[in-house]
């Protein structure tokens, strides 16, 4: 049967075709846009909404072991905020770490209809997608941890880039990912090596003959020779730390001129000396993103309050430990990567907190090309997705903006040009690119996602304007449909859907098996044939 | 993107050789679920339904897989008589429907699937969910919860470790391939002989592995595991201290100096104590020391598990949930509270009116006054065993056991997943498919707001 569905009479926010809040009949059959419908097609009044194609959140962390190790290991993160079951909807308990059916319910709650998770290790792909096929509502996919993967760095050693790519396609299409992601490259082998760190792009890796430049510069290449839809995802060296805007811009010049993604920037945007004090160097580093279009970045913004840090950037876990005294979970992840888990609260009484917030917006506020910068908080690291709204206002809205300014300790102000203001607005069109049109395109989703032009899947949210509250326009749409399926109704969740799994499927050369297989059979612990995921691990039956 | 595999990968088929139609076939890399070793190497030999050899496993293993039933036994019960799984199914949603405060127990043997079913039962009954293995492993898990933990998986202990302490631990007994498959294995930073330390009650038997054993009273467990933390942190111990440790402060001393000498150390101990031994004191000091030893070279604090996939139990329960066992949804939604809603409390205090038991022996977890409350409540199985329990309660349905005759998802004793195939053909349904069938049973006799 078919299912249609006119959306009359909403101002469109749609940037990836150039609508900037015209008002427009938005035409729906079977789940996807489309151009015209019959006129006696059932009709949803939007008049005085706002129209804007489904959030997607490029980067995110919600399944696989670390986050339910998160989850396991705060009880209390939970406890206060639980999620009822109501109608169809499962119950389950929020926090920084959601369960499974309250991430997707709550994604949707916002609007949000695809969520990337950003750190996957391949032998957690299993979990990972056993996760995703419970978390309802949004369509979604990750990201696999290859950037200290002791094949892969041997091959880049042995000066074997086509062997690193057609690893890199197997490792793909085995863990059913979407992307190459890159944690602290070098780095986190050191830490499993011998609780170490690398340091600079050209710092040996302990024993392999191989530097984090060679890892960055090899996977930035496969990802294009892979054809993949999203650039190599790279979480630079020296997170945190003082001084870290020299790292990132060193590893935004070693990939060559190649596409390449760097997350969550603020975290990587810090001048000062190692183990000093840090300070804002998001000047520097948006200059160079600015005038490089072939780097794209999403924020990390951190907001006011709890956190959890979870990482495979095992060191980081350490340091936050050390310096905050807090439960901390390490675990070293055979042959592939680490895993640090430290819960964090950010407090608008602490300059260097005050100081990531101040940097963050300042990141968002000097950017020139706004389709290479994406709002994220590297949920939960820098703070909870439900933050986006608060955040969206933070950018739209000048007047609350300075007023949030005085409400923070000064002091982490100093150096940054939040301090003498930054008088920009975001636009709703503006807010679309960064939230929607951007991330979209940047996944290489834009034929169906990012926008609401025919052949779009009809995921979309549908806001009341509210210049004078933005977060709470942003907080609470009107209504959501996923691939055009009503599933928030008058603001309420009402039903569920599931979405389903985004996932790359490069072609490479099926040799590397056999050389890999034999890897695992020396120095794995998972069957070779046991280790890629089958079909029917994915998605809903 | 976002299709099918174009190149892709060989989807793993089981390597299922035929040795001619319907005789004799080989099942190579099949998945062990006996204990939390997990291994996935094994080879089975299937003749006429029914595992005649299995190669590569323990003698742990090799029970578990000959031990299989025939699967063409009965498929249910209803009040003790032969029923089909419908009919049984059905009785137990009614029965489950009916209660005002049911209760979920079990699923340590049960698919991860299945596992994931359980919990959305629990949840529209409003039900509590427990997992068998939380009164083993409150103790630890509440320890992690408290601080967290420095751990690592079995692969890194295989390609890492040049030392490893067995903590009250035999490996060799209750996890017979622990040795052979990760500390005897040469791995990719370590290939010369490893050490291994036993640290182990005076009065029992130690690991056979061991290269040294050092007795300890068990009694003066906790304050050992104490001042041998405090030595790593560098403090002084005085003779006060060798007292109340009932060791010689030097012999600490220079295990805590081989320790921080090492190159990648591990910290095996026994996550699921005997109840004598459920101090939650024991298991956070296991974690506190494992940590210290981390500010001065890679250490990890390895928790034994045991049989079956309570590992994915916790995990599956968390995921859905945010907490690992002792789940009430009474409320509506979630809440946690070891010994409030674990099982042998939740019986004991009389408030469990149904149970539904999913993939256990109660007999094998339950202390003796939580079971002889549980004979009295009306009570559901599902499982793949036949049992006396399966025998006298209101409903039974066998499934086909999981990772043998029904393909599942299982959890290693290091939180990895694994996809363990069917090597058996079965009739029976499967854990999942049993559970999603009464789930849906249950939502058609308590719509929309789950109150009868």
């Amino acid at each position: 049967m078919t299912v249609r569905l006119r959306i009359a009479g909403a101002r469109m926010y749609d940037p990836l075709r150039g609508v900037d809040g015209d008002v427009r009949d938005l035409c729906i059959e079977d789940g996807r846009i489309v151009e015209r419908l019959p006129g006696d097609a059932p009709t949803l009044d939007a008049r005085g909404l706002v129209a804007m194609p489904g959030g997607v959140d490029m980067h995110s962390h919600i399944a696989g072991p670390k986050v339910n190790l998160a989850r396991k290991l705060q009880p209390e993160d939970h406890r206060d905020d639980p999620q009822p079951r109501t109608g169809a909807l499962r119950s389950g308990t929020g926090g920084t770490v959601p369960s499974t059916w309250t991430t997707g319910y709550r994604y949707a709650g916002l609007g949000y209809t695809t969520v990337m998770e950003a750190a996957v290790p391949p032998s957690g792909a299993r979990s990972a997608h056993a996760e995703l096929r419970e978390t309802p509502i949004v369509d979604k996919g990750f990201y696999v941890l290859m950037g200290n993967n002791e094949y892969l760095m041997r091959a880049i050693a042995r000066g074997e880039a086509g062997s690193a790519r057609d690893f890199a396609g197997w490792l793909i299409c085995a863990a059913k990912a979407y992307a190459i992601k890159i944690v602290n490259p070098g780095g986190v082998a050191a830490w499993k090596s011998r609780r170490a760190d690398v340091r600079g792009l050209d710092d040996p890796v302990d024993g392999l003959g191989v530097t984090p430049r060679q890892i960055v510069r090899t996977l930035a290449a496969a990802a294009e020779e892979l054809a993949l839809p999203h650039p190599v995802h790279i979480h630079c060296n020296n997170l945190g730390i003082a001084g870290n805007a020299a790292t990132t811009l060193e590893t935004m010049r070693a990939v060559e001129g190649r596409r390449a993604h760097f997350t969550h920037l603020q975290f990587h945007s810090y001048g000062g000396e190692p183990g000093g004090r840090p300070s804002s160097k998001a000047a520097e580093v948006m200059e160079y993103v600015n005038s490089h279009p072939n780097i794209s970045v999403d924020v990390g913004q951190v907001m006011f309050g709890p956190a959890t840090a979870m990482t495979a950037d095992g060191p980081v876990g350490h340091l936050l430990h050390q310096l905050t005294g807090r439960k901390w979970v390490n675990v070293d992840v055979e042959l592939e990567t680490g895993c640090g888990i430290v819960p964090y609260e950010y407090k608008d009484r602490r300059t260097i907190h005050v100081l990531q917030w101040a940097i963050g917006l300042e990141i968002f506020l000097t950017a020139r090309d706004l389709w290479r910068v994406v709002l994220s908080t590297d949920h939960p690291n820098g703070g909870s997705f439900l933050s986006y709204p608060r955040l969206m206002r933070l950018l739209m809205d000048r007047a609350f903006r300075d007023e949030e300014i005085k409400k923070v300790k000064a002091n982490g102000l100093e150096g940054t040009s939040l301090k003498d203001g930054l008088d920009r607005e975001y636009s709703l069109y503006e807010i679309a690119i960064i939230t929607r049109a951007a991330p979209a395109r940047l996944l290489g989703l834009q034929a169906r996602k990012g926008h609401l032009g025919p052949g779009a899947d009809a995921d979309v949210a549908l806001y009341e304007d509210n210049p004078a509250d933005r977060e709470a326009m942003f907080r609470a749409p009107r209504y959501v449909l996923k691939g055009g399926r009503l599933v928030v109704e008058e603001g309420q969740l009402r039903s569920q859907v599931f979405g389903r799994t985004l996932r790359a499927a490069p072609s490479y050369d099926r040799a590397i098996e056999h050389d890999v297989r034999a890897f695992f059979d020396r120095y794995g612990t998972i069957q070779f044939d046991n280790f890629a995921i089958a079909d029917d691990e994915v998605d809903r039956p | 993107m976002g299709g099918g595999d174009r190149a892709g990968t060989r989807e793993p088929q089981g390597l299922v050789r035929a040795a001619g139609p319907g005789v004799a076939r080989t099942v190579e890399n099949a998945v062990c679920t006996f204990c939390g070793c997990t291994c996935d190497d094994i080879a089975l030999r299937v003749e006429g339904g029914r595992i005649v050899e299995a190669r590569r496993t323990c003698a742990l293993g090799d029970d578990w897989f000959r031990g299989q039933p025939a699967t063409d036994g009965l498929a249910a019960r209803v009040e003790g008589r032969p029923a089909t799984a419908e009919e049984a199914i059905d009785a137990a949603a009614r029965m489950l429907a009916a209660a005002r405060s049911p209760l979920i127990y079990g699923l340590v043997d049960a698919s991860g699937e299945g596992q994931a079913a359980a919990v959305a039962v629990a949840d529209l009954l409003g039900a509590t969910l427990d997992t068998a293995s939380s009164a083993a492993h409150e103790a630890s898990m509440c320890a992690f919860q408290h601080r967290g933990k420095t751990s690592a998986t079995l692969g890194e202990i295989k390609n890492r470790a040049d030392c490893v302490v067995l903590w009250g631990v035999a490996p060799e007994s209750s996890h017979p391939r622990f040795f052979e498959r990760f500390v005897r294995a040469a791995g990719l930073y370590v290939s010369g002989p490893r050490t291994v330390i036993a640290v182990a009650d005076a009065g029992a038997a130690a690991s056979r592995e061991a290269d040294r054993t050092i007795p300890i009273p068990v009694e003066r467990e906790f304050e050992t595991l104490w001042a041998l933390r405090a030595i790593v942190r560098g403090r002084r111990l005085g003779p006060e201290a060798e007292a109340a440790i009932g060791l010689p402060v030097a012999e600490l001393e220079e295990l805590a100096a081989q320790l921080k000498r090492c190159r990648y150390g591990v910290w095996v101990y026994d996550a699921e104590p005997p109840a004598e031994r459920r101090d939650p004191g024991r298991a956070h000091a296991i974690l506190a020391l494992a940590e210290a030893l981390n500010e001065h070279v890679p250490f990890a604090a390895l928790g034994l598990r045991g049989r079956g996939n309570r590992v994915g139990a916790e995990s599956v329960v968390a995921s859905n949930t945010g907490y690992p066992f002792a789940v009430n949804f009474g409320r509506g939604y979630p809440r946690f509270g070891p010994g409030e809603f674990t099982a042998p409390e939740v019986l004991t205090r009389g408030e469990a009116d149904a149970a539904l038991i999913v993939g256990c022996d109660p007999t094998e977890h339950l202390p003796e006054p939580a079971l002889h409350v549980l004979a009295r409540v009306p009570t559901a199985v599902v499982d793949f065993r036949d049992s006396p329990l399966a025998r006298r309660a209101r409903a039974a349905i066998l499934t086909a056991t999981y990772g043998v005759a029904a393909p599942a998802t299982v959890y290693r004793m290091d939180e990895m997943a694994l996809r363990a195939r069917a090597a058996l053909e079965s009739q029976l349904p499967s854990d999942a498919d049993v559970l999603g069938r009464l789930a849906d049973r249950v939502r058609a006799l308590r719509p929309a707001d789950g109150r009868p």
